[in-house]
């Protein structure tokens, strides 16, 4: 029967092994604060976000410990759960869903831990502090720039792609763009791109043949589908500029097709500096400075300043 | 014809344009033990597939004890006490002795609500009935089939037919692939069956094995019956092969 | 003389019942188990901390339901790809039949309970009688349940609420057990647990199940009802994942269209860590039990230790080909007759 245990021994020694460096980190007096997203880890923008954390604990010495739950919400709270256990001096969050933080955030309060909410707001979720955008906000600014810069009028059509349907952000930004559209009687419609970049391209190259002539202009509501308008334009044969696109920018490819003239305005969000402002402000309420405000990040911009954000991402991307 | 048990009439079976039987016609009586010959591709696995239920004649009767039924499938041809043991036995590899004996038959505890098995009855029976079947090394019976020799496996399927006192057993080629000692089980149950009250339907290759145990051969050949009536304490085993080749018929019979 | 044959009996009888608990399918996993909470315990005592047990008692009995279902089906020798899409669209359904006032929240559920029945009668119809395999067949209805789910939604999640109905509280009413606080929904896991363990091992049905899974056609050639018993499995399924899928959306007060996503190929993983063929014929409830706190013991684990966030998934897939080795090794073994 040993030889069961022969099997075993190096599986678990393997586990062990991986355990022990980052198991050592751990060790010590360093302040742990939790920063847990909704996120998805393949999505660009939160590697951006998760530089951010990562840049905020080495400079303040403390332990930041981050995971990744890709809009599952059950598994989210039971990080936060963790975080509790962990005994965390701060926790750091976004929304995955209206609604589905509030209980666990009561819970880190009654174990006096504060959350801030980062990049996806929840008001009534009892949170400390929010920093990020505003996406209803947003999703207005996207539609007026349209109609300010006459790109669409009464009757036209436009077109919404997202990588999945339903996500918090969209659901905002869509509230926004139709408070805009909805009394110019402007019509839209919302399609799934999914998250992966092989698959956006062909899913938006096939609605954008299908719908060439009817699409007045686009709104990429994320940074994937955004990215890809370049290939997708590329790949149906739309030239650059002919449909006018907004929408994220949180991408080098976003900045570059600002640049090429692909995309009229994007917006970033700041990604690491609303980590890393979010921890900032739970390390402030943990140390008993009560935040009476939020922060708010996120500029549109054109050509004239695209080049400023690539250089930004670019250096981002060296610096790993 | 009182002790007649079965009585296939007249069967008839097409594979597309292959006529596998024509017009046969096949009766067992009761504690007969008959022995099914012809050669490759005869049509005696197919002739006893009809009768087993795991296949449909296109024209011809079946009768048991002189009334006609009708075998939709195996489940029929096991209520009319039909069991049928082949090469590769049926078992289900993963499962105990004691659950494959009962597969299909489990008994079930009162309340039957609970649709619980009876455990203890099944390994007892399954230990017994192995007994009966020539086993004489001590398995436990909630052994997995998968941990058993061809000839084990081969016992536990003939242990089920015995159990659960089927009139007819079928054995399609049982000794294929089994030892020395393993067959010759095989064949002392299939001499015993006559004792305890079973009739028998034996295919076999090797006709020595088929002469020791049988009261009667019937000859199959090209899908038509070629001989009914062969005794083998009367008959040489040259008469069998001929009559099974068609080369040479043989007087003497 | 007497008195000394006799010791050695019992001492032999307790080292025949050592090996033959070391020879059970569900002792590596076993092994596994009590080495991940020694392992985690010693990085991070939080882990076994009130606090934490409750947490991880929480999200557990969700997966949980329906890795059991899931056994029994993998056992029979089918599985399904569309229970994390039924589990995400069964609360969708109940929920918009409540807020859009079409029916009250009881009748919503049974409504939900019935459309996710029908998902696995034509799971199974497919599977059964147009033999197609499971594979295609329920890869095929994730898309379907999963798209309806997106398209009655418009995406959007359904409003849930933390009303006091007496559903909601038999579902997952919360309680507290010395520092503990529990979901009923845990009860329900560990009565399910009871029962389909007691039906897969000990009753005629899962003589059945284990059977159709080992070899159909000698199942069905002994009068097993293989068509049937596959084609039960594939409904309870997909009740139980659509139970699940409930339980959650009142418990974490979320009804999103995109809720469990993913959640096939981890309950696969967690039944298969528990020692059920892939293949069918072979399972138990108690190697899933093991197999579910595994895997959702190291998820909740390495957060709590601080494993990087993208190095998560390194951990749960070593475990998953850890454990799939040692099955293997062990059946080879097994198969030899040792
Ligand atoms: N399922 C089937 N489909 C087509 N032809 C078959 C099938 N089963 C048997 N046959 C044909 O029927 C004939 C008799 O086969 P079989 O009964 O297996 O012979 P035996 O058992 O005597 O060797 C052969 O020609 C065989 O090829
Ligand atoms: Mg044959």
């Amino acid at each position: 029967m040993p030889n069961k245990f022969r099997l075993l021994m190096p599986i678990l020694g393997t586990m062990a092994a991986l355990a022990m460096p980052i198991a050592g980190l751990a060790e010590g007096a360093k302040p742990i604060y939790y920063w847990i997203s909704h996120g998805s880890p393949t999505d660009p923008v939160w590697t951006y976000f998760l530089q951010g954390a990562e840049q905020w604990g080495k400079d303040m010495g403390a332990d930041v410990r981050t995971s990744f739950h890709s809009g599952d919400v059950p598994s989210q709270q039971e990080a936060v759960r963790a975080a509790i256990s962990a005994k965390a001096r701060g926790i750091v969050t976004s929304t995955p869903d209206p609604g589905s933080l509030t209980k666990v955030i009561a819970e880190a309060h009654a174990a006096g831990i504060p959350v801030v909410i980062m990049n996806t707001e929840d008001k009534t979720s009892g949170r400390d502090a929010y920093v990020g955008g505003d996406n209803v906000a947003i999703g207005r600014r996207w539609a007026q720039y349209l109609v300010d810069h006459n790109f669409v009028k009464k009757g036209d059509f436009v077109w919404m792609p997202v990588e999945v349907p339903g996500a918090t952000y969209q659901v905002l930004e869509t509230q926004g763009i139709d408070s805009v559209f909805k009394p110019l009687g402007i019509t839209y419609e919302i399609t799934e791109a999914k998250l992966d970049q092989a698959e956006i391209i062909s899913r938006m190259s096939d609605y954008l043949t299908a719908n060439k002539s009817k699409i007045k202009a686009i709104i990429g509501l994320g940074d994937l589908v955004t990215g890809s308008i370049k290939r997708v334009f590329d790949q149906v044969g739309v030239k650059a500029g002919e449909i006018p696109v907004v929408g994220w920018g949180n991408s080098l490819e976003t900045a570059q097709e600002v640049l090429d003239g692909y995309v009229n305005a994007a917006m970033w969000q700041d990604p690491q500096a609303t980590s890393y402002m979010a921890l900032s402000l739970a390390s402030m309420i943990a140390g008993g400075i009560p935040p009476g405000f939020d922060i708010s990040v996120g500029t549109l911009y054109e050509k004239d300043k695209a080049g400023t954000y690539l250089k930004i991402m670019q250096g981002a991307k060296e610096h790993k | 014809m009182s002790d007649e048990l079965v009585r296939m009439e007249r069967i008839n079976k097409f594979f597309g344009r292959v006529q596998a039987l024509s017009d046969v016609t096949l009766a067992v009586r009761r504690k007969e033990i008959v022995g099914l010959l012809g050669d490759n591709g005869a049509g005696k696995s197919t002739l006893i597939k009809i009768l087993s239920g795991a296949l449909r004649a296109d024209t011809g009767d079946i009768y048991l004890r002189g009334n006609r039924v009708d075998i939709r499938n195996t489940t029929d041809a096991m209520a009319y006490g039909i069991e049928t043991i082949y090469q590769d036995s049926a078992l289900v590899t993963e499962l105990s002795i004691a659950r494959n004996v009962f597969l299909g038959r489990e008994p079930v505890k009162n309340p039957r609500w609970l649709n619980r098995l009876d455990q203890r009855l099944m390994s007892e029976v399954a230990r017994e009935s192995l007994r009966k079947a020539g086993i004489t090394k001590e398995i436990p019976p909630t052994t997995p089939i998968s941990a058993l020799s061809g000839g084990e496996r081969q016992a536990v399927a003939i242990a089920r037919a015995m159990h659960f006192e089927s009139d007819l057993i079928i054995l399609d080629e049982p000794t294929n692939n089994l030892g020395v000692e393993e067959t010759k089980g095989v064949l002392r149950f299939v001499r015993s069956a006559r004792d305890s009250g079973h009739s028998c339907i034996f295919i076999a290759h090797n006709i020595y094995h088929v002469f020791q145990v049988v009261d009667r051969i019937i000859i199959l050949r090209r899908g038509k019956k070629v001989a009914d009536d062969i005794d083998p304490k009367r008959t040489t085993i040259e008469a069998v092969e001929e009559l099974i080749t068609g080369l040479e018929i043989n007087k003497g019979v | 003389m007497h008195t000394e044959f006799h010791k050695g009996g019992v001492r032999r009888n307790s080292i025949r019942f050592l090996q033959s608990l070391i020879s059970r399918p569900e002792f590596g996993p076993f092994v596994l188990l009590v080495l991940e909470i020694v392992v985690f315990t010693a990085r991070s005592p939080a882990f076994i901390s009130p606090g934490n047990i409750s947490n991880l008692l929480a999200f557990t009995p969700e997966l949980g339901m329906i890795s059991l279902g899931m056994t029994l089906l993998m056992v029979s020798g089918e599985f399904d790809l569309s229970v994390g899409s039924v589990f995400g669209f069964a609360p969708i359904v109940m929920w918009t039949f409540y807020n859009t006032h079409t029916t009250s929240l009881e009748i919503g559920f049974l409504v939900a309970m019935l459309i996710s029945a029908v998902i696995g009668f034509v799971n199974g119809w497919f599977v059964t009688k147009l033999k197609i395999p499971s594979f295609l067949v329920t890869l095929g209805m994730l898309l379907v349940v999963r798209g309806t789910a997106l398209y009655i939604t418009d995406g959007f999640p359904q409003r849930t609420w933390t009303s006091d109905s007496l559903l909601m509280r038999v579902i997952v009413g919360e309680f507290r057990l010395a520092d503990l606080r529990i979901y009923t929904s845990l009860l329900w896991f560990i009565f399910f647990a009871i029962i389909l363990g007691y039906v897969l091992a000990g009753s005629k049905a899962g003589n059945w199940i284990l059977a159709s899974g080992g070899n159909p056609e000698a199942a069905r050639a002994r009068g097993v009802r293989v068509t049937r018993t596959k084609m039960t499995l594939f409904i309870l399924t997909a009740l139980i994942s659509a139970y699940a899928g409930i339980t959650s959306s009142i418990r974490v007060s979320a009804a999103n269209p995109n809720s469990g996503t993913g959640y096939e190929l981890e309950v696969i993983a967690m039944v298969v860590i528990g020692g059920t063929a892939l293949s069918g014929g072979r399972g138990t409830i108690v190697g899933t039990v093991l197999g579910v706190l595994i895997l959702r013991m190291m998820r909740n684990g390495i957060v709590l230790i601080g494993v990087p966030g993208l190095a998560y998934n390194i951990f749960i897939g070593g475990i998953i080909l850890g454990m799939m080795a040692l099955h293997s090794w062990l059946e080879r073994r097994h198969r030899t007759g040792t």
